[in-house]
């Protein structure tokens, strides 16, 4: 029962965030609800193998973004084009400013390791060692990636200001 | 950045919600995973028995390897024989096996980024003997071993494999390389056809395992021991990621897949260092895959 509670939780606070994200990772929101259900049943089974040693949310992240990549590595996901229709998006409720969807577009391109780091970094707001632990890659290896996703953003969305690595 | 990407995201995505209908979901597939399961003793559960009695000298006395396991250590021998690709190298492809009228063919496609590069090699596999094609053999601008050497030693030093990606593309413009294309489409419906699919075997498999994870985290082991040399320290400095360990079925075998990472120095890439996946049969113990990845391009 205390394993089901904390999956409740779970759920509640990282439900939407994880579903987004795994969205924006996928280009595909069926998809995407599929890998976050596979991601917290996966949280589920090994809850008992959370020994703390990172952040409940490093954890989680670690899960889904591994869940994507095995999602992605299925013989038929390869020879699908899955470059995300932005029109195809659900209706946004929340007010816009945005007047088009370049900037979400373009991280869409980026190759998927330095997608992951943009999601975990600028989304998920995660320190470089909890991405490090998430992604399993030195903290060393991270910065080089956030700092070269910068660098193809920088360079694609002139009018985009960034301030950090 | 942070916040407005943050802000963004949330906005562009206001319309996908965490919501009841998914919650159930969740839960309802914890409870069909949970339902005990009440077992007579059937023919094919003797079979089994058998089977796992079979396994269990196998433990003792040695690994069993299934044809497609010795099929594809034939096809990399091959490969590193003809063209001189290393272990190291295969990072930087995705492998396959396909059998056909009796026909065992073993493809090597390049990974998404350097693909127009690397292009694709094909191993026909018969009898232990093992034929090895690569389509872009002779000509300009395709990366063979030599090259891949260097390109190997360049992620290294750089922790990731940016540098070789620019140098791909570069590369491909330059000598107007193409991507390759199977040319296979699925549709949307089919798409999630095979994702119910896939759920549906991952708790087949879980089902009908008969060894318990921690005797196949054994055989993995011992498997990665003998065929990719791992010294004693590493075998045991070797991680497994449960989370990214995998029930499935692949050509009627049940299998668990056992996600393992080393990781020998917390800042820079160590020799050996990566990803390591093994297949294991859950009912006979057999090993059915084994697979090394650098880790340096992310493929997982």
């Amino acid at each position: 029962m205390e394993r089901e509670m904390q999956l409740e939780q779970l759920m509640e606070e990282y439900g939407t965030q994880l579903l987004r994200m795994c969205t924006v990772y996928l280009h595909d929101r069926d998809l995407a609800q599929d890998a976050v259900q596979e991601t917290f049943l996966k949280a589920y089974r090994h809850m008992s193998a959370f020994r703390g040693e990172c952040s409940e949310k490093s954890w989680l992240m670690g899960i889904a973004i591994h869940t994507c990549r095995d999602f992605q590595r299925t013989a038929w996901f390869r020879h699908v084009d899955r470059r995300m229709d932005t029109d195809a998006l659900p209706e946004i409720t929340a007010p816009n400013d945005f007047k088009d969807h370049t900037v979400l577009a373009e991280v869409n391109r980026l190759p998927k390791r330095l997608r992951e780091v943009i999601l975990l970094r600028y989304y998920q707001g995660m320190k470089v060692k909890e991405m490090a632990d998430a992604l399993h890659i030195s903290p060393s290896a991270v910065k080089q990636r956030i700092r070269h996703a910068n660098t193809l953003l920088r360079e694609r969305l002139k009018e985009w200001y960034f301030d950090e690595e | 950045m942070k916040n407005e990407f943050q802000k963004l995201v949330d906005r562009e995505l206001s319309g996908l919600c965490w919501d009841e209908r998914m919650r159930q979901r969740v839960l309802h597939s914890l409870q069909k995973e949970e339902k005990p399961v009440k077992r007579k003793m059937t023919a094919a559960m003797a079979m089994i028995l058998v089977l796992v009695l079979i396994g269990s000298i196998a433990l003792a006395t040695g690994l069993i390897f299934s044809p497609r396991y010795d099929a594809l250590k034939l096809a990399d021998e091959a490969l590193l024989s003809a063209y001189g690709i290393t272990d190291e190298m295969l990072t930087f492809f995705s492998r396959t096996l396909n059998k056909e009228n009796g026909a065992t063919t073993v493809t090597y496609c390049g990974i998404e980024e350097l693909r127009s590069v690397l292009g694709v090699y094909e191993v026909q596999v018969d009898n232990g003997r093992a034929i090895v094609k690569w389509s872009l053999d002779g000509v300009d601008g395709g990366w063979d071993a030599n090259k891949l050497a260097k390109i190997n030693v360049l992620c290294k030093q750089e922790g990731d494999c940016n540098k070789a990606i620019e140098q791909a593309i570069a590369d491909a413009e330059h000598y107007q390389l193409t991507d390759y294309d199977t040319g296979i489409r699925f549709s949307e419906k089919e798409i999630q056809q095979m994702m119910e699919k896939r759920s549906q075997e991952a708790e087949a498999a879980m089902k009908a395992a008969v060894l318990t994870t921690h005797e196949m985290d054994a055989i993995a082991r011992q498997t990665l021991q003998e065929r990719f040399a791992l010294t004693q320290h590493q075998l045991e400095q070797l991680e497994l990621v449960e989370e990214s360990c995998d029930w499935f079925v692949r050509e009627d075998q049940k299998l668990f897949s056992l996600y393992y990472w080393l990781r020998q120095c917390e800042d820079n890439w160590t020799e050996a260092d990566g990803i390591y996946i093994v297949d294991v049969n859950v009912e006979t113990g057999a090993v059915e895959e084994a697979h090394y990845d650098t880790g340096l391009f992310g493929k997982g």
